[in-house]
C-alpha cells in the first residue's frame, strides 16, 4: 500500500462524495431556486424560459423608486395621488424611408381577468389621469434587426411625456388621507379619524367624478378652515400605460422595460409606471397581500393564514414536547401493570394510514368532540382549535423521546434516587436537561410537519376563508389563479411559506447533531 | 354529575338564533366574489324579511372531492354546484332532491335542463353555460394576408387559412393550438354525427367517422400547423393564444375575461366551429353548472327561495352584463348585450348560438365521468407526439375503454 495510492484514493472518494451532494443539493433546492427566480417574473410562463429578469437590475429598481416618488405614494409602495405629474420615456426605432411619426401613449381602463379584481372594479387609473406633453427629445441614426433578422438603417427617436392626475379641488390646505365609508351614499363622505364627514365637491370635475369614487375606496382630501375638499381617490391598484407604435417601428428603451410585447412590437404595455420598488420587483408578493382578502371585512387575510399556521405549528410543538416527553419517560423509565399492553397500542396508531383514522376523527371534530367545542363558544371544530386538538401529540413522537431515554445511561436516575428524589423530580431535574437534542429534534420535526400539513387541514378547516392555513390558502390561491396561468402570484405565496422553515433549519440544525451526555459516565 | 350539567348547559347554550342560514357550496377562487356580490346585492335584500340569509361556503381544492366528503358526512350545505361533468354520480348518490314541481323550468334553456334530467326527474338549475367557439387573432391573419375563419367555414377551408397563415409568418407562429384533450377534439367528432354512447350503450372509437375526425384533428399538428399548449409551455390553449403567437384557439366564453388582463392589446374575433365536409354540420359541447338542493337539508324551502333567486332573470342579466358567464335562461337570448360590438361581446354572442347549433352534447360521460376521457386523450396525445400511428392508438384506446366500461 503506497501511500500515493491511498492519496487518490481518498481525493476520488472526496471527489465522489461531494458531486452526490452537490447533486443532492440541486435536485432538492433546484425548484425551489427556480421557483423563487420565476416570482419576479411578469410572465411565469415565459417561452423559451430564460434567466433574464429584469425586475432585478439595479437600474430598473432605481426608475421605480423614483417613479414611485413622482407618482405621490413613495419609493416602496408607490401609488397615483392627485396632483401627481409621473415623468415617462421611450425611444422608437423607425426604418429609413419610414415617416417618424410619435407613438399614441395612453393611460389603460384595464379591469383584471381574474381573482377577486374581476368582480370587483378597482378605482381605474385611465379614468382620473391623462398622457400630456409628449415631445422629441432627440433623434440619433442607428441599426437594428428586423423581424427576418435582417439589419435595417433607420432613426432612433426619443420622446418625454407626462402622466398627469390633476387635483379635482381648487382649495389649498392640508392632505388627508382617508376612506368613503363601507356603503355608498349620494353625498360623498369620508371616514377621517373614525369620524364620518361631508366631503365637498367645489369644482365640476369633482362633480363628474363623483360616479367613480366606489364605497370602501381610499381618497386624498384637503382640509381647509374645518371643512374636507375631494383631492381625488387614491390609486393603490397600479397605473397601465399602453404605448402603440406604426407597424415598422420598434420600441428601443423605456423608463422601465415593458411589461408585454404584443402585435409585432406595435403594441407596449406597461402593466404600472408608478409602482415603487415593491410593486415593481416584489408585485407577485404585493399582489399576493392584496388579493387575498376576506369579503366579510375587505381586509387582507394572507397574514391570518400565516398566524393560523404559525398558531397551530407553536401550539403543537409545546404540547408534544410535553405529553411524549412525560409519556416516553414513563415508558421508559417506569414499571406499571399493562405498560407493555399500552406500548405496543402507542405503536400500533402509528401503523394505522392517516386515511383510514381521518373520516371517524372528521366526525368527532364535526360534533365538536362531543360537544366540548360549546364550552369554548364553537358549533364544532373546524377551526384552527380543531387542527390543534387533533394533533397534541403523536405516538412517533412518544416513541422517539422513549427510545432516547433508554440511551440514557440508568446510572444518573438510580443516584437521584438514593438522594431521595420522586420519579418526577428524577425526570425534571435529571433526565430533561439531558434530553435537550432529542427535545430540539422533536420541536423541529413537529413545527415542520404541522406548518406543511396540507391534507388534513384541507378536510377540516374550509369556511369562513381566515379560518384556513397557509398551505390550504396556497391552494386556494392556485384554483383562483392557476387557470389563468398567473402562477407568479402562487410562486411568491410558495416562497413565503417555504422561510419560516429554512430559518427554523438554519438556527437549529447544530441540536441535531449535538449530544452532551457522553461525558456523564466514566466507563 | 356536576360536569355532565356543565356540558348540558352548554349544548343548550347552542340554540337555535331566529335567523335561517342557507349554506351555499361552491367553487373556491374567483366564484367566491362572484356569489358573495350576487347574495349582497340581490339574493339577501329580497330575503331579509323573511329571515333568511344565504352564506357562500366554498370548498377549497378538488371541489367534487370535497363535495362528496361533505356529502357523506352530513355537513354539506343546503344548495350546491353541480357540474355536468360528474352529475350523473351525484344524482344516482340520491342526496340531491328532485326539483320537479318545485322549481319551474321553462325558462331554461332545453338542452341544459336535460342536462340535469335523469329519468324523468330533474336534479339542478343550471346557473350559465359555455360552450366552444373559434376566437382567432386578427393582427396574424392580417399580417399574413389571409380571410378570418366565419361562419361558412368546413373543416379543409378552414384548416386551409391555417395552413396560410403558418406559412406566412414563419416557425415562430402557428396557426391554432390544440390539447390531446377530448374536450376539445369531441366537438369535431360530433361534427361527423358520431355519438359518444351508441343506442346500446357502447363507444365506438373504430367508426369511421370517428376516424375522420382523429385524422382531422391529430393531422394538423403532423403537418405542423397546428401545435400542443404544453409545446408553449402552457397549460391550456388560451394560454398558448394569449402569448400571441398562434392564429386561433378552440375554448368557451373564459377566454375573454383572461385575454383582458393577460393579453391587453390582442385584437380577436370569434367565429363558430367549422362544418364537417360531408355532414355541413357542427359538432359542439355544453359545459354547465347547476345549483341542487340537499335532500337531506332542513331548510329546503328556504333553499328554493335562494335557489329562485339566483338563478333569476336579474341575477342572470347582472352576470351576462359583467362578463362572467352566459346566461341560461331563453329570455336573454334577446338581451342588448349581444348586440354589442366589442370583441367581448361578440365573444359571448358566438358561444351562445353555438349551444344550439347542429349536433352539441352535454359534456359528461354517464357515469364513468372523467375515465372515459382517459383512453381517448392518450391516443390524442400517442399520435400527435408521433409515438404512434392512429390505427394502433384507436384499437389500444377502445380495448382501455371498453375495460372502463365493464368494471
Amino acid at each position: 500500500m503506497n501511500t500515493t495510492y491511498y492519496r487518490t484514493r481518498l481525493v476520488a472518494r472526496a471527489v465522489w462524495i461531494y458531486t452526490i451532494l452537490i447533486a443532492f443539493s440541486l435536485v432538492v433546492l433546484g425548484p425551489f431556486l427556480m421557483g423563487t427566480l420565476t416570482s419576479f417574473k411578469d410572465n411565469p410562463l415565459e417561452y423559451p424560459p430564460t434567466l433574464n429578469l429584469p425586475k432585478l437590475g439595479i437600474t430598473n429598481m432605481g426608475a421605480a423608486y423614483r417613479l414611485g416618488v413622482a407618482g405621490g405614494g413613495g419609493g416602496f409602495f408607490g401609488e397615483l395621488h392627485p396632483g401627481a405629474t409621473v415623468p415617462f420615456e421611450v425611444s422608437v426605432f423607425t426604418p429609413k424611408g419610414q415617416e417618424v411619426t410619435p407613438p399614441t401613449v395612453q393611460v389603460l381602463r384595464l379591469q383584471p381577468g381574474a381573482g377577486i379584481g374581476a368582480v370587483r372594479d378597482p378605482v381605474y387609473a385611465a379614468d382620473f389621469s391623462e398622457v400630456k406633453d409628449l415631445k422629441a427629445v432627440d433623434t440619433q441614426d442607428a441599426q437594428r434587426p428586423d423581424r427576418e433578422g435582417k439589419l435595417v438603417d433607420g432613426t432612433i427617436t426619443r420622446y418625454t411625456l407626462n402622466v398627469v392626475y390633476p387635483s379635482l379641488t381648487a382649495q389649498q390646505g392640508e392632505k388627508v388621507r382617508a376612506k368613503t365609508p363601507r356603503t355608498f351614499s349620494e353625498d360623498l363622505q369620508a371616514v377621517v379619524d373614525g369620524q364620518v364627514v361631508k366631503v365637498h365637491l367645489d369644482t365640476p370635475e369633482a362633480q363628474q367624478q363623483r360616479i367613480n369614487v366606489p364605497a370602501d375606496t381610499v381618497v386624498s382630501l384637503i382640509k381647509k378652515d374645518g371643512q374636507y375638499y375631494l383631492d381625488g381617490p387614491i390609486i393603490l391598484d397600479r397605473t397601465p400605460l399602453n404605448v402603440e407604435l406604426e407597424r415598422g417601428q420598434q420600441l428601443t428603451d423605456s423608463t422601465l422595460p415593458p411589461t408585454k410585447v404584443e402585435r409585432f412590437g406595435r403594441a407596449n404595455f406597461f402593466n404600472n409606471i408608478t409602482p415603487g420598488v415593491m410593486g415593481f420587483t416584489f408585485n407577485n408578493y404585493l399582489r399576493a397581500f392584496r388579493e387575498s382578502v376576506d369579503l366579510e371585512t375587505g381586509n387582507s387575510i394572507f397574514l391570518r393564514w400565516v398566524g393560523n399556521s404559525f398558531l397551530v405549528a407553536i401550539v403543537k410543538v409545546i404540547t408534544s414536547i410535553a405529553f411524549a416527553s412525560l409519556a416516553g419517560y414513563a415508558f421508559a423509565r417506569l414499571q406499571f401493570p399493562g405498560k407493555n399492553l399500552l406500548f405496543v397500542l402507542v405503536l400500533f396508531t402509528m401503523m394505522v394510514p392517516m386515511q383510514v383514522t381521518f373520516l371517524s376523527n372528521f366526525l368527532l371534530l364535526r360534533d365538536g368532540l362531543w360537544g366540548l367545542s360549546k364550552l369554548f363558544g364553537l358549533p364544532n371544530f373546524f377551526n384552527p382549535w380543531g387542527l390543534v386538538v387533533s394533533g397534541l401529540v403523536g405516538s412517533a413522537q412518544v416513541f422517539l423521546m422513549k427510545q432516547f431515554f433508554e440511551s440514557l445511561p440508568k446510572e444518573l436516575d438510580e443516584a437521584a434516587a438514593i438522594d431521595g428524589a420522586s420519579a418526577f423530580q428524577s425526570f425534571w431535574h435529571v433526565t430533561l436537561p439531558q434530553t435537550l437534542p432529542a427535545i430540539a429534534t422533536l420541536a423541529i420535526t413537529t413545527f415542520q410537519g404541522s406548518w406543511n400539513d396540507f391534507f388534513w387541514p384541507s378536510v377540516v378547516v374550509q369556511n369562513p376563508a381566515t379560518n384556513l392555513t397557509l398551505p390550504v390558502g396556497l391552494a386556494n390561491f392556485r384554483q383562483a389563479y392557476a387557470g389563468q396561468g398567473d402562477y407568479g402570484l402562487i410562486l411568491a405565496g410558495a416562497v413565503i411559506s417555504a422561510i419560516p422553515i429554512i430559518l427554523l433549519f438554519l438556527f437549529f440544525q447544530r441540536y441535531f447533531v449535538e449530544n452532551s451526555v457522553g461525558s456523564s459516565v466514566k466507563g | 354529575m356536576r360536569r355532565s350539567l356543565l356540558l348540558a348547559a352548554a349544548l343548550l347554550a347552542g340554540a337555535a338564533s331566529a335567523e335561517t342560514v342557507v349554506k351555499l357550496n361552491g367553487f373556491a377562487g374567483a366564484d367566491v366574489a362572484i356569489v358573495n356580490d350576487l347574495l349582497n346585492k340581490i339574493v339577501n335584500p329580497a330575503l331579509a324579511k323573511e329571515g333568511i340569509k344565504a352564506v357562500f361556503e366554498p370548498f377549497q381544492g378538488d371541489f367534487n372531492a370535497a363535495l362528496t366528503n361533505a356529502l357523506s358526512s352530513g355537513t354539506a350545505g343546503d344548495l350546491m354546484y353541480i357540474d355536468i361533468f360528474v352529475a350523473p354520480g351525484f344524482i344516482k348518490t340520491g342526496k340531491l332532491l328532485p326539483l320537479n314541481g318545485k322549481v319551474n323550468t321553462r325558462p331554461f334553456l332545453p338542452t341544459l335542463v336535460k342536462a340535469f334530467t335523469d329519468s324523468g326527474k330533474v336534479y339542478a338549475v343550471a346557473k350559465d353555460f359555455n360552450s366552444l367557439a373559434i376566437t382567432y387573432n386578427k393582427d396574424l391573419f392580417d399580417e399574413a394576408d389571409v380571410p378570418y375563419p366565419n361562419e361558412n367555414d368546413t373543416w379543409s377551408t378552414f384548416a386551409d387559412k391555417l395552413r396560410k397563415v403558418k406559412k406566412a409568418l414563419g416557425n415562430d407562429y402557428y396557426g391554432i393550438c390544440l390539447p390531446a384533450d377530448f374536450a376539445r377534439f369531441g366537438a369535431f367528432a360530433f361534427a361527423t354525427g358520431w355519438k359518444t354512447f351508441d343506442t346500446k350503450g357502447n363507444s365506438n372509437l373504430l367508426d369511421p367517422r370517428f376516424k375522420e375526425a382523429f385524422n382531422f384533428y391529430t393531422g394538423l399538428v403532423k403537418d405542423k400547423t397546428a401545435i400542443l399548449p404544453s409545446d408553449l409551455s402552457q397549460g391550456w390553449s388560451g394560454g398558448c393564444f394569449g402569448g400571441g403567437k398562434v392564429a386561433a384557439a378552440i375554448e368557451g366564453a373564459w377566454i375573454s375575461g383572461f385575454l383582458r388582463d393577460n393579453a391587453p392589446n390582442l385584437k380577436y374575433g370569434t367565429a363558430p366551429l367549422p362544418r364537417n365536409d360531408k355532414t355541413k354540420k357542427r359538432g359542439n359541447f355544453i359545459y354547465t353548472v347547476g345549483w341542487a338542493v340537499n335532500k337531506e337539508s332542513k331548510n329546503q324551502a328556504a333553499a328554493l327561495k335562494v335557489l329562485d333567486l339566483l338563478t333569476s332573470e336579474k341575477t342572470q342579466q347582472f352576470i351576462l352584463t359583467e362578463g362572467l358567464a352566459i346566461p341560461s335562461r331563453t329570455s336573454l337570448q334577446s338581451n342588448a348585450y349581444f348586440n354589442k360590438t366589442t370583441q367581448e361581446a361578440v365573444n359571448a354572442k358566438v358561444v351562445f348560438q353555438g349551444a344550439s347549433d347542429g349536433y352539441v352534447y352535454g359534456y359528461s360521460f354517464k357515469q364513468y365521468g372523467g375515465d372515459w376521457m382517459t383512453p381517448v386523450n392518450a391516443a390524442l396525445q400517442a399520435v400527435m407526439s408521433g409515438k404512434s400511428t392512429t390505427d394502433e392508438a384507436l384499437k389500444k384506446a377502445q380495448a382501455d375503454l371498453n375495460s372502463v366500461m365493464k368494471r
